[in-house]
């Protein structure tokens, strides 16, 4: 209590008493700091890395409803039927279908042609019903030129059937006629005339033939070709682990003897802590090499999160090491700590956002028309966009936050399995996948390595690019 | 680290440096920006926010005083601009009326004197302790006080004047300080009256 009080003295009272008061904050404001100086670049990347996947995903979605027009052009003629209309019995000249309308028509089912009909080599391909139930009546496919219209145009003449040229071009008759080079399939063969045809261009004659005009005598039905690429979107909820060890040697005092235990030490039983919900999702592109066989690469976003059981403290001066091992040197720095590593009703949060390019393949076991049972394994170089995470101090006794010690780039591991239903051009696919880190979160110096691992169940839906 | 080192790794935007230089001046400054606070959040708020500024700022000190002092004055410089922001000037108490207050104690733990003080002077309106804590603590003059809070000057004087007074009067009634012989004379002919 002041006994001498003196109004000219009552600011330097007031200074006096209040100039050396030290109040201290919590561990939210340098975090909080710290998110604010460091983090702001890594949210515009994340931000402009989101953007440019969904750009990416819509131009891969609207290509394929605009494929473009590729450099052959097949017509096919049914010679059953004549283009002049001579007989009210006679079929309407169907609409070309080398325009991107018809040729979107034609996309997703079968389509029944008669007349002259063109299609485009890789898009679009020959599948007679006919041909399916009996082989035996294979079409015999006539080719015939399609060029560019000369000075005096002349429409051609195959076989006994009249053909119309496309607009702007003219038929003539090959030097030597020739037949479609390809047979019916075999009875109970997988492989259908039409993937075969699909997948390759009518096959040229001996005269090198770059444009041809396919007369058929079967009305064909057409569908659309797909191609090997295909593209998948998933979302996989997931819950996080971690595996904790010391780098350094471990001095344990057993009965009357120091035991050193030089392989490291597991330290998960020194520590109390909790698993938590976090998610994946992203995008993969697929390339089929074979009806089984797929590789895959694309782009994911990970959220992890687990806890860690600690009980509040005053802001404590704590002691942290680092080095000690692999020839490094230990240094030691002072720092502080809010939180003891102790049992308390209170757990302290750590989370990481991180951005995932996965590269890898995957193989079905099982393959039915509808249904398939496959396994996958990817390979991922991570970067890790955003993390929030309490070290334990090399005496295990605290928990502190450095990012410093944080490591930037990693590489996870994941293997998957999972079940996919065809659902037409849409497939949906669901199963469980496991991903480990495989580096340590932390610098090489930080004497703990953790190791985080996913276990989620993962949902998709994969398009084939047609 | 030397003041030096911590002032040439913030330079550089190395984050260990910025830990090691909030740890060692946050803790003075967290109690500055307590006496401009309604509360403990917002004085960390305050707090967040200076520091933000010192670190964007950093390469504006010019080494032409000390640094504690450079510190100080963007944290009290940010602790205005967030209460003119929150507009949290719109109490004016007559000193009149401020007599009439009531002193919580349960309000003021009785830990040490210098927090019993600082909650004191958390007592007063927010327009009376503003002008209180820059003018007899961080020593700005009342013209520097009237740009900061744009008042005029006149009103910063008596704003002073009247926290001054209340502040007095608490830290008596809180017994933390002793009335003036004057003051006592007329507190005890109050009393007597009263009881008549």
């Amino acid at each position: 209590m002041e006994k001498d009080f003196s109004r000219g003295h009552f600011e330097e009272l007031l200074t006096e008493r209040t100039g050396d008061y030290k109040m201290y904050p919590t561990e939210k404001v340098w975090g909080n700091i710290y998110h604010r100086l460091h983090t702001r670049r890594k949210w515009r990347f994340i931000g402009g890395g989101t953007f440019a996947l969904m750009i990416i995903a819509g131009v891969f979605v609207l290509m394929q409803d605009n494929p473009h027009p590729p450099s052959n052009a097949y017509a096919i003629h049914n010679p059953s039927k004549s283009v002049k209309p001579a007989a009210a019995s006679a079929a309407p000249l169907v609409a070309s279908l080398n325009s991107t309308s018809a040729s979107r028509n034609g996309k997703s089912h079968s389509l029944s042609l008669t007349g002259n009909t063109y299609l485009t080599a890789g898009d679009y391909l020959l599948q007679s019903p006919a041909w399916l139930t009996h082989p035996g009546n294979a079409p015999m496919l006539s080719l015939m030129n399609v060029s560019p219209a000369p000075a005096e145009p002349h429409s051609a003449v195959g076989d006994d059937h009249t053909v119309s040229a496309p607009e702007g071009q003219v038929l003539t008759a090959p030097d030597k006629s020739s037949t479609l080079a390809v047979g019916a399939p075999a009875p109970g063969s997988q492989e259908t005339l039409s993937h075969m045809i699909g997948n390759e261009p009518l096959k040229r004659d001996a005269g090198g033939i770059e444009k041809s005009v396919a007369l058929s005598s079967k009305p064909l039905s057409i569908i659309k070709a797909p191609t090997r690429y295909s593209w998948l979107f998933h979302f996989e909820p997931s819950v996080s682990f971690r595996v904790l060890k010391s780098r350094t040697a471990i001095v344990t005092r057993g009965v009357g003897v120091l035991i050193v235990d030089n392989n490291g030490y597991d330290i998960n039983k020194l520590v109390e802590q909790r698993p938590s919900v976090g998610f994946e999702a992203g995008a993969d592109a697929f390339y089929s090499l074979t009806d089984r066989l797929r590789l895959k690469a694309g782009l994911q976003f990970n959220y992890s999160r687990y806890t860690a059981v600690a009980e509040p403290t005053s802001t404590t001066v704590v002691n942290q090491t680092l080095g000690g091992s692999g020839g490094v040197p230990s240094t030691t720095y002072q720092t502080t700590s809010n939180y003891a590593n102790k049992p308390s009703n209170t757990s302290i949060p750590n989370q990481r956002v991180e951005l995932s390019a996965p590269v890898g393949a995957e193989y079905a076991l099982v393959r039915t028309p509808g249904f398939s049972w496959v396994v996958s394994g990817t390979v991922q170089p991570t970067y890790i966009l955003n993390s929030k995470a309490f070290l334990l101090t090399s005496d295990y006794h605290s928990y502190i936050q450095n990012p410093n010690l944080l490591r930037q780039w990693n590489i996870n591991a994941a293997a998957e399995t999972f079940l996919r239903f065809d659902r037409g051009p849409i497939q949906i696919q669901i199963g469980p996948q496991f991903r480990y880190q495989m580096l340590p979160s932390f610098i090489s110096s930080y004497p703990i390595s953790e190791h985080l691992y996913d276990v989620g169940f993962k949902i998709g839906i994969m398009r084939t690019i047609r | 680290m030397t003041e030096e080192v911590l002032l040439q790794g913030c330079l550089h935007k190395d984050a260990a440096a910025q830990q090691e230089f909030y740890n060692r001046y946050s803790p003075k400054m967290l109690s500055v920006c307590y006496r401009f606070a309604k509360n403990r959040e917002d004085a960390e708020d305050m707090l967040q926010e200076g520091f933000i500024r010192i670190f964007s700022q950093i390469h504006q000190f010019q080494h032409k005083g000390a640094l504690e002092g450079w510190i100080r004055k963007i944290i009290v410089h940010t602790c205005i601009n967030l209460l003119k922001k929150n507009k949290k000037f719109s109490e004016n108490v007559d000193i009149q009326y401020a007599q009439h207050l009531s002193v919580r104690e349960e309000a003021v733990p009785a830990v040490i004197q210098a927090k019993q003080v600082i909650e004191c002077i958390r007592m007063l309106p927010i327009g009376y302790r503003t002008v209180l804590n820059l003018f007899a603590i961080e020593g700005y003059n009342h013209k520097e006080i009237a740009e900061m809070l744009d008042i005029e000057e006149s009103t910063s004087r008596s704003q002073y004047t009247r926290a001054k007074a209340m502040l007095e009067d608490i830290l008596i009634r809180k017994r933390i300080i002793l009335a003036p012989p004057e003051k006592m004379e007329k507190r005890e002919q109050k009393d007597t009256t009263l009881t008549a």
